[in-house]
């Protein structure tokens, strides 16, 4: 795992600040940050109407309060293992200590509670992962937190070993898990801090969005953390999209996520946000619906790969093996010759390993089969353990590809077997042996023709056209149709007959009886 | 020469006589003016010759100015013997004798091969000896007589370039030097300078023109002696030593030949022992002693050999009582090497042998030698085969491979072939060298197959395996993601060594090393021309009848060397004979030549990072530019018929059901190819770059690969042969065409790792491949049923050689040679030592002679 230790070493280096019962400011305490001039105003703002506003300190905060107001709600449930040496009191003193670097680390922009999980079972990093957005939904849902942090403490042989996963309630989404160990054990705290930082997924709201570019708001934006590395996002960046729909009583209905659809960070002015659109579909983000809320999560990378499997879309059971998988930075423009690229190619189980990015960038994936362009869509590598992708058949339309490359060897063979012959009876003619060119133009006319390739070229074509169209395929159909046409074209061009008659022609001329 | 003031004039034609010899002629009138001059004399007119009346003696006064003056043109015989007529001169321009006269200051006339040769001067003199005792016969006038006297002082001649036969007394002749004296002088000059060739080249012509001259036969001791012994000097002891058989066969006298006989020798024992060839010093040994049976050197080698035999056998017994057999065996086996008529050799040998037979291989490759050709070829996969064991064996093919398994008792497929329940054998034969496995052995070597971050990793079971389950220690079960097309074709691997602090109780110690746990052979001992390969499990004693205990393999340089190494009897078997050799070893009634039931196919690959992957022009014109009808008759069957081999078009065997005959071959065309590289060298911009091609490290492969080059550089395409062992591949040596033989019995399965040079069906390495031909590979690997299977075997068979991603030439039979000492081998073996733990060996003593 990659530690983040840089990102706490300004925390341990602040004040010792914190919030018992994880709400609220000490009345002794002072803050240790400076905060950006254009914000200085806001953050108490939000306070006072915060704190105005809730009878509790835990109750939902008011509706109309701005997104970049409202600070998140966070519950860090930690989890020991059944260990001796974590004792009650050993365990308070981490809560404590994690709490007050949570306060001196987010300060306004999260409102957060510790507790001490006591459902995980097993209380380790096996149990996070056993965890599911199911599980979570039901655990956590009737919660009134926006973020929950389930955090597990374990012993690794003599080191520590921390692991945490975020649950998001915007999204109803479980995140991936950080890890982290630590053989200090007074500084195991820190370390734990250190993994929820790395898992906090900031949430934001999309407000406008255009074919390639979108503008959102981003919640807690208005309260910037004290730490600047504990900022939420950064250009570069890369989010995904989601769809929230609620019913007419304004409860929360589907939430959908746009899959294959990415917003990469170009621009952070305080809580306004300006990103690009990277989606295999073509404008996913246009056209606003009613209660619809269209909302986006940041992208954490908590894996050194994904794993890609490629299954066809009809027979999902059916993995697409031997398909060319090519990974780009960013996005080929139409028509543009292919640049260097990262190429794979799918195994038996129809699956890449593609390999996180620096600082999880976001890739473009091209699938290939054949000449043909399969599926075209972004990802960001690291971001899951595994990921499948539902392609169409294209075997139809890649038999026909080979099948006109064969075609076209054969087209190879005739052009040089024709010039062959064209250049030996027009020598044997100057030398004035006719029986021998007569052999040669012999040769020459019995060699395929034009009709005979064509014939050859309706043979691949109507089978293949007759069974896309039963399966009705018409992509297929219509790049079956594309390169029999170009093949057609070949055929026109290098089997032209006329070739043929000139050359025989020519030869006629110079025969000695041509005048009579 | 019309102004002459002395003239002699012929009888017959009144010609005049050149001057010189005029000049000699006038001298020999004035020594002795009545009788020793005649000009011409004609015996069939019986006419006393008018030559001397005509000469007129006031002109002898006269005749000396002009004499002195002539006398120069004659040449000195000082000035001909430091000069002396070339070789060539003897050889290709007319004989000339040279007479040298007495009285004239050592001038010599030159004049045509005198009759009455050699000693003519003697032969006259004898003449005339015989003359005064003999009477006169009463028929013959005192004239007569007389006249006959005086004739036989005088010698005959003819002056080169005059056709006028003249006399001249023998008194005023010094010597004659006959032309074949000059060739002697010229041959004493050569072997002063050394030239050997050119002097026997004159002895020859010396001998055909006169046998029995004098001084020829010292001339040609002479000559093989001094030869011998520059070729000693230069290192070339054999010849030496021929010449001086030759020498000693023309009289063993000659002054140093004995001594030169021991040296000569000796040196060429010593090198032949140092060089451990000890059947090469006993042949050296042989000929001294058939030239000189009690030379001092030949005593002392017999008694030296004598010696270390004797040494050795009391080296064999003495590890053969410390149950040291390998040693035991070694040693006698050298002893007989050495000397195999020392006393009780045999016997020994005989005893020890029989209790732990080696088999001595030829080969020519070892294992691991420093080819550095970069892929597998039939050497790895005859050692894999003789060293490692299989879970799944080929036992034979006929049209399909046929397995067997030395590890499982029985294996049966369940629940429609989705499960397979495996049970190991707890049962070894005596002969068997095999271990007795676990179940937990197995899995656990299924599981790092299938473990994806481990270095056995094979993707193809770890697709098809679904679930693994240990049953019992003896029993294990296989659940399958896919019903596999041969489960046999699937676990044809060996299993890997676990580590030995796992499992030390139940595995001899020499289990322990090597690579992996189901061994059969392993390496004990290497140098540089041989290899040892021992049991790894000792046979049981079960009554008189070991199997083979031990493999020795002994590499040569050629199939020829191979083949007279085993003439000589230095090995058993030939691991591998070629057909144009079949017919020679098959007439020997010594030996078993057995046909191996898998060809070897000849075929060119390319490099998927090569450019030439892209250019299916370029492909097709390297397709049509091979002449493999002419290269498989001239080369590889070296004018033999196609008995033995066949053009093809798959890399698999023609026998087997899925290749398809009806498939049209590609006929050699080099016009077409020519035009093709046309279109190839338009579509690059104008160039196409020198192709790096690549062999396996046969003799034969290495021929063809340099012929075929020559075809393509003249239809425009240059290719350099790359040696193999000066490139470093793993460092980035790139290579375009790969010539490899290959074997492959179960194309299901092979094809794919054969056309990715991948010991693994990887999918990503297919990526060279175009995506249908990637997917009808996939899709092959996917069958489930023999029909189907074959069917897209066939389409595969038929797309790549359209699509010339690879192309076939010939498959080769392979044969194998076994001594008939060996027996238990099989009628159609599939490789090298297909069941060699079942063969048996009669101990095989060296022939005593030489």
């Amino acid at each position: 795992m990659v530690s983040t230790h840089s990102t706490l070493k300004s925390m341990l280096n602040g004040s010792t600040t914190f919030r018992r019962g994880g709400i609220g400011r000490p009345p002794n305490s002072k803050r240790t940050h400076p905060r950006p001039g254009r914000h200085c105003v806001l953050p108490l703002a939000a306070s006072v109407c915060f704190m105005l506003g809730a009878a509790s300190a835990w109750a939902q905060p008011p509706s109309d309060v701005p997104l970049e107001l409202r600070p998140y709600r966070v519950l860090i449930s930690v989890g020991f293992a059944p260990e001796a040496s974590f004792t009650p009191r050993f365990r308070q003193q981490v809560r404590d200590e994690m709490a007050r670097i949570a306060d001196r680390t987010f300060y306004q922009m999260w409102d957060c509670r510790m507790e001490e999980n006591t459902w995980l079972t097993p209380a380790n990093a096996d149990g996070l992962s056993r965890v599911t957005s199911e599980v979570s939904l039901k655990r956590l849902g009737e919660v009134d937190y926006d973020k929950v942090f389930l955090l597990t403490v374990q012993l690794a042989g003599s080191r520590q070993l921390v692991a945490v996963r975020e649950w998001d309630a915007a999204t109803r989404e479980l995140g991936p898990i950080f890890d982290e160990e630590t053989p200090v054990r007074r500084r195991m705290a820190e370390h734990a801090m250190s993994a929820v930082a790395r898992a906090f997924r900031p949430v934001l709201s999309i407000e406008s969005s255009e074919d390639t570019t979108a503008t959102l708001r981003l919640r807690a934006g208005a309260f910037p953390p004290p730490d600047p590395a504990a900022e939420q996002l950064r250009p570069g960046d890369v989010l995904q999209a989601f769809l929230k729909s609620r019913d007419f009583d304004g409860n929360v209905g589907r939430i959908q996520l746009l899959r294959w659809t990415y917003l990469v960070v170009d621009d952070v002015q305080g809580d306004r946000v300006t990103c690009t659109v990277a989606s295999r579909l073509r404008a996913p983000l246009r056209g606003a619906r009613r209660r619809v809320e269209s909302l986006a999560l940041a992208t954490r990378v908590a894996h050194e790969a994904t794993r890609l499997k490629l299954v066809l879309s009809s027979n999902t059971k059916r993995p697409l093996v031997g398909h060319q998988v090519r990974v780009l930075e960013s996005i080929l423009p139409e028509r543009e010759a292919p640049r260097p690229s990262e190429l794979f190619v799918t195994d038996r189980r129809g699956t890449v390993m593609l390999q996180r990015r620096s600082e999880g960038r976001l890739v473009w994936i091209y699938v290939l089969s054949g000449n043909s362009l399969l599926a075209k869509f972004p990802y960001v590598p690291g971001s899951e353990v595994q990921q499948t992708l539902g392609l169409s058949d294209d075997s139809i339309r890649l038999r026909v590809e080979g099948e006109l490359d064969l075609l076209q060897g054969d087209l190879i063979d005739l052009v040089a077997k024709r010039a062959q012959h064209i250049l030996l009876a027009r020598k044997l003619a100057d030398l004035d042996q006719w029986e021998r060119v007569d052999e040669q133009l012999s040769l020459l006319r019995k060699l395929p023709n034009v009709g005979q390739f064509r014939q050859r070229l309706s043979t691949i074509r109507v089978p293949a056209i007759e069974a896309v169209r039963a399966d009705k395929n018409s992509l297929a159909e219509s790049r079956i149709t594309k390169i029999c046409t170009r093949m057609s074209e070949l055929i026109d061009r290098y089997v032209d007959d006329d070739k043929i008659r000139s050359a025989e022609e020519q030869i006629a001329e110079l025969r000695p009886d041509a005048g009579q | 020469m019309k102004d002459m003031p002395n003239r002699i004039t012929d009888a017959h034609s009144g010609n005049t006589l050149p001057v010189c010899v005029a000049v000699m002629l006038i001298v020999a009138v004035a020594v002795e003016p009545c009788d020793h001059l005649y000009a011409q004399f004609d015996k069939s007119d019986e006419q006393p010759s008018a030559a001397a009346e005509e000469t007129d003696p006031n002109q002898t006064e006269s005749e000396d100015a002009s004499e002195i003056a002539v006398e120069e043109d004659l040449p000195l015989i000082g000035d001909l013997l430091a000069d002396l007529p070339t070789v060539e001169q003897l050889l290709r321009e007319p004989p000339v004798d040279w007479i040298v006269v007495k009285t004239r200051k050592d001038r010599v006339l030159i004049v045509e091969p005198i009759e009455n040769r050699p000693g003519t001067l003697e032969k006259m003199q004898l003449a005339i000896e015989e003359f005064n005792v003999t009477p006169r016969e009463p028929s013959e006038s005192v004239e007569d007589w007389r006249q006959r006297f005086i004739d036989l002082h005088y010698l005959k001649l003819f002056v080169v370039g005059d056709a006028t036969e003249y006399q001249l007394h023998m008194e005023e002749i010094d010597r004659i030097i006959h032309h074949e004296d000059q060739m002697l002088l010229r041959v004493d000059a050569l072997l002063e300078e050394r030239g050997f060739d050119d002097a026997l080249q004159l002895l020859f012509a010396l001998n055909r023109l006169n046998p029995d001259w004098p001084g020829a036969s010292d001339r040609h001791n002479r000559l093989l002696f001094l030869e011998s012994k520059v070729h000693f000097e230069r290192g070339d002891a054999e010849t030496a030593l021929a010449r001086l058989e030759q020498l000693h066969a023309r009289g063993d006298d000659y002054p140093g030949l004995y001594a030169q006989l021991g040296t000569v020798a000796d040196s060429l024992i010593s090198t032949s022992v140092e060089s451990d060839d000890f059947l090469q010093a006993r042949h050296f040994l042989k000929r001294l002693q058939n030239l000189e049976r009690n030379h001092s050197t030949a005593r002392r080698w017999r008694q030296t050999f004598l010696d270390d035999a004797t040494a050795l056998m009391n080296d064999a017994r003495s590890s053969s009582s410390q149950r040291d057999p390998q040693a035991a065996c070694a040693a006698v086996e050298q002893a007989a090497r050495i000397w195999p008529r020392a006393p009780g050799l045999f016997d020994l040998h005989q005893r020890l042998l029989s209790q732990f037979p080696r088999l001595h291989s030829g080969v020519l490759r070892l294992s691991n030698d420093s080819s550095g050709f970069p892929l597998p070829t039939a050497v790895e996969e005859r050692i894999d085969q003789l060293t490692r064991i299989r879970l799944f064996e080929l036992d034979s093919f006929d049209d399909v491979a046929h397995y067997r398994s030395r590890l499982f008792d029985h294996w049966e497929p369940t629940d429609l072939g989705r499960r397979s329940i495996f049970r190991l054998t707890q049962f070894r034969f005596p002969w068997e060298s095999a271990p007795l496995l676990r179940s937990a052995d197995i899995v656990e070597a299924l599981s790092d197959r299938m473990n994806p971050s481990s270095q056995m990793y094979d993707d193809r079971l770890a697709a098809a395996v679904r679930s693994m389950k240990i049953r019992s220690p003896s029993e294990f079960e296989l659940g399958f993601d896919q019903v596999p097309l041969r489960t046999e074709a699937l676990l044809s691997f060996a299993v890997p060594k676990r580590s030995p602090e796992s499992r030390p109780d139940r595995l001899a110690r020499s289990a322990l090393q090597g690579d992996a746990l189901s061994q059969r052979f392993m390496e004990t001992q290497r140098t540089d021309d041989s290899v040892v390969y021992r049991r790894v499990y000792d046979q049981i004693a079960t009554g008189s009848k070991f199997h083979v205990a031990e493999v020795v393999e002994h590499r040569y340089a050629t199939y020829d060397a191979a083949i007279q190494g085993l003439h000589r009897g230095e090995v058993s078997m030939l691991a591998r004979l070629r057909p144009p050799h079949v017919g020679q070893i098959s007439e020997d009634s010594r030996f078993f030549v057995q046909q191996s039931a898998l060809p070897f196919t000849h075929v060119l690959q390319f490099h998927p990072q090569s450019f030439i992957v892209g250019s299916l022009e370029l492909r097709r014109a390297l397709a049509y530019g091979i002449d493999r009808r002419r290269l498989l008759t001239e080369i590889v069957l070296e004018g033999d018929d196609w008995q033995w081999a066949r053009l093809v078009t798959a890399p698999f065997p023609s026998g087997h059901n899925a290749y398809d005959p009806l498939l049209e071959h590609r006929v050699y065309d080099r016009t077409l190819a020519y035009q093709l590289v046309a279109a190839a060298r338009k579509r690059m911009q104008g160039n196409v770059p020198q192709l790096r091609m690549i062999c396996e490290p046969d003799p034969i492969v290495e021929a063809v690969a340099r012929e075929m080059i020559k075809e393509w550089s003249l239809i425009g395409i240059d290719i350099e042969l790359l040696d193999t062992s000066s490139v470093d591949f793993q460092a980035g040596g790139a290579w375009d065409i790969v010539y490899r033989t290959v074997r492959m019995y179960e194309p299901v399965a092979q094809l794919w790792p054969f056309l990715t040079f991948d010991s693994r069906a990887q999918v990503d390495s297919l990526v060279h491949l175009p995506d249908w031909l990637r997917q009808e590979l996939i899709e092959l690997d996917a069958a489930t049923d023999s029909t189907r299977a074959r069917a897209l075997l066939r389409t595969l068979h038929s797309h790549l050689y359209s699509q010339v991603h690879l192309i076939p030439m010939w498959e080769v039979d392979d044969f194998l040679v076994f001594r008939k000492d060996i027996d238990g081998f099989d009628v159609r073996p599939v490789a090298p030592y297909h069941g060699i733990e079942r063969w048996t060996l009669k101990p095989w003593y060296p022939p005593t002679a030489p």
